[in-house]
């Protein structure tokens, strides 16, 4: 399994689409965090637009606001594993490994190995350009444990995306469908559903528990991390053995 | 005492789509050390074959064998058995020499940038091992799809349609490849539509045509079979043709002296003239008689692109 991981990464490495996401969303999470920054405690007319951020709870606030590199997480994973189908090398890799649930764990797996690095990667960054800014601004970013141990829970949170993402591209095989539900699914579904059922919210994959992993929004209604962590682990399984059970089942046809 | 089990052996092969019969109780089996041929008209069912040998496709009755084994019960399948089919194709952003790479670390060979290098000089793609595979033109792709079948050293070799794009150097360097792969003991089965390519490159044949088996054996005995001849020119024109006749073949003498000879082989022509020191100015066989042959087994349906394709068969 961990030749088919790293034959996995490598296929990820050599193409440009996974460099593309990451260099796209770390460029909105940092923008994102510079406007924080720009504006915090300043006021535009007299009204202060952010909150000034003085307390280890801002600092938290802001790794964890790196979180939203999860969204292209996801669409790392659903791209990489329908990118096989889309340019016909699946075939190719059945006949290296043609015990076909070996490759689709394979996949989710590089697919969460790669979502994590993003998530790692976008809080660190966010972490230094708070520090950095703060401190050329004459002031400082109070860290403690609690904003190191933020870091960890953005991966997690990335990582879980790409992986349910890879799932869902394993399902579904067609590189648009699997963009477009994913897309769908976190813009449209899960916030109506989070508002027309509000019970339901804090079980949802990525509103309710993604957002308990790495709460970028501090909100009452979500699980408790582990708790939330156990049920992400519940949701990709599920996803990985509908992903399995649909390869295993399909015909390679080519294109 | 144990029998060896043939290279690949097919065996009451069914598949259906639908209401149609992709390959219908198909039963053929390929050697070791031989050249094998796979033909049949448009849609006959040769691609949805070596899908379902290859394990990339489900058979509904029967089943496909490489060396005594279904294909997904092959521990290290790349060390057995090297395929290049048309519906594999490459991500276009990557270079040939990491698509070799991702294909050597997914298989578990040691040193896979190596084992590129050696697979991409093999099949002379070693200064283009840098290009991104989107540039390459449809016979750079066959040769990387050639690459990539030989990775793992196998033993046996599935091919769909190699020659497909190459240029005439490329199908001569193909055709002297396969026969060396055959000669060294390796097992090829090879699907085309040039028959006279076939003609030149294969030991057997299998023919099939809508999905169900038709013939199959050494060239010239389908070719022979269908009256066929060997055209013969000796200056002991006589002499030989007594020599023929003796041994069973039918001979005739065709306006320009040459004799026409049906009803064996042009190897047993060969040998039978060696063993007696019969000196020979001209041995072949008489033109276009492969194509004759398809044509016959085949109830005349060409093998044009034109013809229609059935569902699941990219040939």
């Amino acid at each position: 399994m961990i030749r088919l991981v790293r034959a996995e990464l490598l296929k990820i490495t050599t193409a440009r689409l996974a460099l593309a996401m990451f260099v796209l969303g770390m460029l909105l999470g940092l923008a994102g965090t510079g406007f924080t920054l720009a504006f915090a405690g300043r006021g535009i007319d007299g009204q202060v637009v952010v909150d000034a951020i003085d307390t280890v709870g801002d600092a938290r606030e802001l790794v964890y606001g790196a979180a939203q590199i999860a969204l292209f997480a996801l669409l790392l994973g659903a791209t990489s594993t329908t990118t096989e189908h889309r340019y016909g090398t699946i075939g190719g890799t059945f006949l290296i490994t043609p015990v076909r649930w070996r490759v689709v764990v394979a996949k989710i797996l590089a697919a969460a190995t790669v979502g994590a690095v993003f998530g790692l990667v976008a809080a660190l960054a966010s972490l230094a350009l708070s520090w950095s800014w703060l401190a050329i601004d004459g002031g400082g970013l109070q860290v403690d444990a609690s904003v190191w141990a933020a870091v960890p829970r953005v991966g997690a949170a990335a990582a879980i995306s790409a992986a349910l993402g890879g799932a869902v591209g394993a399902s579904l095989t067609s590189q648009v469908w699997a963009v477009v539900t994913v897309i769908a699914w976190r813009v449209v579904v899960e916030p109506l559903a989070g508002a027309l059922l509000p019970a339901a919210r804090p079980f949802l994959p990525f509103s309710g528990v993604e957002s308990a992993i790495a709460p970028a929004q501090p909100s009452l209604d979500l699980l408790e991390p582990w708790t939330a962590v156990g049920l992400a682990l519940v949701y990709v399984i599920v996803a990985t053995i509908v992903g399995v059970v649909v390869t295993e089942r399909r015909d390679v046809d080519g294109r | 005492m144990t029998s060896t089990p043939p290279a690949i052996e097919v065996r009451g092969l069914t598949k259906r789509y639908g209401s149609v019969t992709a390959v219908d109780d198909l039963s053929f089996s390929v050697a070791a050390g031989r050249v094998t041929g796979f033909l049949g008209p448009n849609g006959a069912g040769k691609t949805t074959t070596m899908r379902i040998l290859l394990g990339l496709a489900r058979a509904d009755g029967g089943e496909a064998r490489v060396l005594g084994r279904l294909y997904r019960g092959l521990d290290a399948p790349v060390r057995s058995v090297g395929a290049a089919l048309e519906i594999t194709g490459f991500h276009p952003g990557r270079t040939a020499r990491s698509h070799l790479r991702v294909a050597a670390t997914q298989a578990g060979l040691a040193d896979p940038s190596a084992i590129a290098t050696t697979a991409l000089t093999r099949v002379g793609l070693d200064e283009a091992a840098d290009r991104r595979v989107g540039g390459f033109s449809a016979g750079m792709r066959q040769r990387l799809a050639l690459a990539s079948a030989l990775i793992g050293d196998p033993s046996v070799l599935v091919l769909d349609e190699p020659s497909n794009g190459l240029d005439p150097a490329g199908v001569a360097w193909l055709r002297r490849f396969l026969r060396h792969f055959a000669s060294q003991g390796g097992a090829v089965l090879v699907s085309s539509h040039l028959l006279a390519e076939v003609a030149q490159t294969v030991d057997e044949l299998v023919v099939i045509d809508r999905g169900r088996f038709v013939t199959s054996g050494p060239v010239d005995d389908i070719v022979g079979a269908l009256g066929a001849a060997v055209v013969v020119r000796s200056p002991e024109r006589e002499r030989f043709r007594v020599l023929l006749e003796e041994h069973g073949a039918q001979v005739g003498v065709a306006s320009d002296g040459s004799l026409s000879v049906t009803g064996t082989s042009i190897e047993s022509v060969g040998e039978l003239a060696a063993a007696h020191a019969v000196v020979l100015h001209e041995l072949r066989r008489s033109g276009a008689t492969l194509e004759e042959a398809f044509l016959h087994l085949t109830g005349g349906r060409d093998d044009a692109p034109t013809s229609p394709a059935r569902p699941g068969d990219a040939s």
